[in-house]
């Protein structure tokens, strides 16, 4: 570069801006707008690596007078002078202070406001449990049919009818028909009367392989993609929720686990209401366990051991020991109803006990 | 003339773009024979804007109105990490705009993430336009598929904001996997391997005949090329002051040189096996001295540098086989793609984990772009052949007292899907009830990603835990999140509000999609500027 031995030894030309100690960022320098040096423009093009194999654009024509790249300038501090160098003369302290402070405002975290309802619980409406939301937009709010009864009667009903498609598997799709149509829109209002294995049409023995192969010929007369270039919406909706439920079907079915536990669900005394899987989530489980624990011992684990000795010793039928123990643990957790309840108990025999010591005491 | 859409993949630091023309899928050059271009949007002074690889040349000489990588940025909240480490190293100017959500400066104007990318689409659907001779309103837009709602949202809307109907947005490497067994009658199991600018993902796919099944994706969304071309910046930076005590990386520009000088490095020390680096006159000293900075660097250097991150995305492709229930012999095929994987310590530590040669013959700059035009295709024809089932990447959650979450559907669920749940009121006379929904593999609130509050009005006004309400959650084909909610009993629809969301209003994007249509582009002159 024979410009850059040019500048050799002598100050710094004019339009470098200077990066002194203090301005640790580029941004705040002086830049330079004017005063093209040509010879400067060689330090900005490519260095001379081999220029990868992507062709090269030609300079588009419109860049114009552009700016130059300051060629920054780094100062160490004034005592600077030679090799044997003072502390460090970095430009600014390693410490990469972000230019902006970055305001983290994380979201404000408000209480959800929402509980969720504990699963399963045989619904006494047997209604569908979920009817999809599309269905509400053009029925009575309860559907008149109430689809699920006649399944519902006959618990381990074996495979419900293999539904018939009303929409050739294979070939182009230029229009739905309205009887197709109408055929799609009953398709789709009776899936929760369908179990998964009607959903894809296999029988409750279906190997993987089988499973797997339904879904793909499922996935080629209904998925979603085949309609695409329809216009109709509702069509399209129908076609939605029936593909849904074809993918929920395949994602059950093909994992053992899901698929033994559905197949006992179906196959129980409340099938209607079980034809959709539903699995008790981890913090519903968690609480389920905590639960019970709570009643049997106390939720604090200063007041356990009170509690627990405190069973012993009803057991062991030693009231005056047991009351202590249990007032101790209530002093932890005053609000354990069952303990508390328990501690009445145990006042109440020892009362007894006492009485009847202290009567037998008088007698003697 | 016959109705065309187009495939895009908008990478984070290149794009490109394909269609399918006489039944072939094609990628679509520039008028200067660029089949790549460079995401890349410089402003310039006279308010045009100069997109693609000239646009990258600006980086250095009008670093401050040249934003790259917005990719990384895309659907991200201002708190995040990767933007507070994008403050630091862009040269661009990085503001936080309203809730939260990440705005850029330039000129003097403030542009969304969305707005930025919809400029690179501009300029690709300006290529495409000049190509076919006619317009192009249509498209399928790849994004990385660990990409969560947020960001399928946000490059959704540069879609629009570019004027496109965005037909589907499509995993990469499932788009990669189309491109591979496209009408090629095969019956084969599949590992895709995609190492991007910015993003690594992994899909294993099942292909039997004309389904194609998504059995898993993992990913990681914050490694990538850039991390690789990091590495090498940072060793030259770290010699550079030992030599001369300077440090390099203080000076945006002198960063932006290394930067530069390290992909050409990287690139070169993968296609030759050594590399000298060159950058004459990187900067002055106090004395006026200009200081040449010279290196070289081999391929046995390189690998050292990199091979952490090299095994990071073994790790998650170990994770994705795990989710597939696969082993890697299990693995019939093995699909490169992304620029990176060009390089030969990623090309033979595939080879070695997998036990075989990945494919040959596909470009892995391109077979994103290609997959995605033929999905473009397949959405607009009538007899279509090809039938993606694609997964979910990311469990989706909702927020629960105590800053914890639960699982609503889990990771690798075939979509679209949808699943309810029921909720009910906690006070007497609630009339509305807010859900958070969330992203993510932790049980934890704030380890997760938030999508969006959602708030539920207008239902029956009852007792606590009189009112039940279904809330829908459906994950659609693009794999974005809609949430519904309906009263039990009543099966009354509740009207739904977001009220927290990274994402732009309805009036925010016409608003973008007016100014787009103003923009000019500085390299198609010739082109009208709206159409």
């Amino acid at each position: 570069m024979s410009n850059g031995s040019d500048n050799t030894g002598k100050p710094p030309a004019p339009g470098f801006p200077q990066i002194t100690p203090a301005a640790g960022e580029a941004r705040a320098l002086p830049r330079v707008t004017v005063a093209p040096l040509p010879t400067i423009a060689p330090v900005i093009t490519a260095p001379p690596v081999a220029v990868p194999p992507r062709p090269v654009a030609p300079p588009p024509m419109r860049t114009g007078p552009t700016p130059l790249p300051t060629r920054p300038v780094i100062t160490a501090p004034s005592g600077f002078v030679a090799p044997p160098l003072p502390p460090r003369p970095v430009i600014a302290p390693p410490t990469f202070a972000p230019p902006r402070a970055p305001a983290i405002a994380p979201p404000p975290r408000a209480p959800a406001v929402l509980t969720p309802v504990a699963p399963p619980r045989p619904p006494t409406v047997s209604a569908p449990r979920i009817a999809p939301p599309v269905l509400n937009l053009f029925d009575e709010p309860e559907p008149p049919p109430a689809p699920p009864p006649p399944v519902a009667i006959a618990p381990p009903a074996p495979i419900a009818a293999p539904r018939t498609s009303p929409i050739s598997a294979t070939g182009a799709i230029e229009t739905i028909s309205d009887g197709q149509a109408t055929a799609l829109r009953a398709l789709a209002q009776n899936l929760n009367a369908l179990d998964y294995f009607a959903v894809l049409g296999v029988a409750h023995a279906a190997t993987p392989g089988q499973i797997k192969k339904a879904f793909y010929k499922e996935s080629r007369t209904y998925h979603p993609d085949r309609f695409f270039h329809l216009l109709d919406s509702q069509v399209k909706t129908d076609l939605g929720s029936i593909y849904k439920r074809i993918t929920e079907s395949y994602y059950v079915l093909r994992d053992d686990a899901k698929r033994k536990k559905y197949l006992a669900d179906i196959s129980g005394a409340d099938r209607a209401s079980k034809l959709r899987y539903t699995e008790a989530t981890e913090s519903e489980l968690k609480a389920e366990a905590r639960k019970t624990v709570d009643e049997e011992f106390g939720n604090n684990p200063k007041s356990r051991p009170f509690f627990k000795s405190a069973m012993a010793d009803v057991d062991k039928k030693n009231w005056a020991s047991a009351e202590r123990n249990l007032k101790m643990g209530l002093t932890y957790e005053a609000g354990n109803a069952r303990f508390k309840e328990l501690l009445l108990d145990v006042q109440k025999k020892l009362d007894e006990q006492r009485r009847v010591s202290g009567e037998a005491f008088k007698i003697k | 003339m016959a109705d065309i859409a187009v495939g895009i993949d908008l990478g984070t630091s290149y794009s490109c773009v394909s269609a399918v023309i006489d039944g072939q899928p094609t990628v679509i050059p520039n008028e200067w024979g660029e089949y790549t271009h460079a995401s890349c949007v410089s402003f310039l002074e006279d308010g045009s804007v100069l997109v693609g690889n000239a646009a990258k040349k600006n980086i250095i000489t009008n670093a401050e109105n040249t934003v790259y990588s917005a990719k990384r940025l895309i659907g991200r909240f201002f708190f995040s990490d990767e933007v507070k480490k994008a403050t630091t190293v862009m040269p661009y100017s990085i503001v936080e705009g309203p809730n939260n959500s990440v705005r850029i400066q330039a000129r003097g104007r403030t542009y969304s993430l969305p707005e930025i990318s919809a400029l690179v689409l501009k300029e690709l659907k300006a290529i495409a336009e000049t190509y076919l001779g006619q317009p192009v309103t249509k498209a399928v837009v790849t994004v990385p598929a660990y990409f969560n709602d947020n960001q399928r949202q946000a490059t959704k809307d540069a879609g629009r904001i570019a004027g496109l109907d965005v037909l589907r947005i499509l995993n990469e490497p499932t788009a990669a996997a189309l491109a591979y067994g496209f009408g090629k009658d095969m019956n084969q199991r599949v590992s895709v391997y995609d190492l991007g600018g910015g993003t690594f993902d992994v899909s294993v796919l099942e292909i039997g005949k004309d389904v194609f099944e998504v059995l898993s994706t993992a990913g990681d969304t914050y490694l990538g090329g850039d991390d690789f071309d990091d590495r090498i910046m940072n060793w030259m930076a770290e010699d550079f002051l030992a030599k001369h005590r300077l440090d390099l990386r203080q000076n945006r520009f002198c960063l932006q040189m290394l930067k530069e000088a390290a992909e050409r490095a990287k690139i070169e020390v993968g296609l030759n096996g050594v590399a000298d680096i060159s950058c004459p006159g990187i900067c002055q000293d106090v004395n006026g001295n200009i200081i040449d900075l010279q290196m070289q660097i081999t391929a046995d250097h390189f690998n050292r540098m990199v091979m952490d991150l090299v095994q990071g995305t073994f790790k998650v492709t170990d994770e994705s086989l795990q989710s597939a229930r696969m082993t890697v012999n299990d693995v019939d095929a093995v699909i490169l793609v992304g620029g990176p994987t060009r390089l030969p310590i990623i090309r033979n530590s595939v080879k070695h984990y997998f036990q075989k040669n990945p494919m040959e013959g596909v470009d892995p700059d391109q077979v994103v772009s290609l997959g995605a035009a033929l999905q473009a295709h397949a959405l607009l024809d009538k007899a279509t052949e090809t039938f993606l089932v694609d997964v979910t990447p990311l469990a989706l959650r909702i927020g629960t007292v105590g800053g914890y979450t639960e699982k609503i559907i889990d990771k690798n669920t075939p979509i679209p899907i949808e699943k309810s749940k029921s909720f009910t009121t906690s006070r007497d006379g609630q009339d509305k009830v807010k859900i958070r929904v969330y992203q993510g593999e932790s049980n934890r609130a704030d380890e997760c990603e938030l999508l969006g509050e959602f708030e539920f009005g207008g239902f029956r006004v009852g007792y606590r835990g009189e009112v039940k309400i279904d809330v829908t959650f459906e994950i659609d084909s693009n794999g974005i999140v809609n949430v519904q909610a309906a009263d039990q009993e009543t099966g009354q629809r509740t009207s739904t509000t977001i009220s927290l969301s990274s994402g732009l209003s309805e009036t925010d994007i016409q608003k973008s999609i007016n100014a787009n249509q103003q923009v000019q582009l500085a390299n198609h002159r010739d082109l009208p500027a709206a159409r």
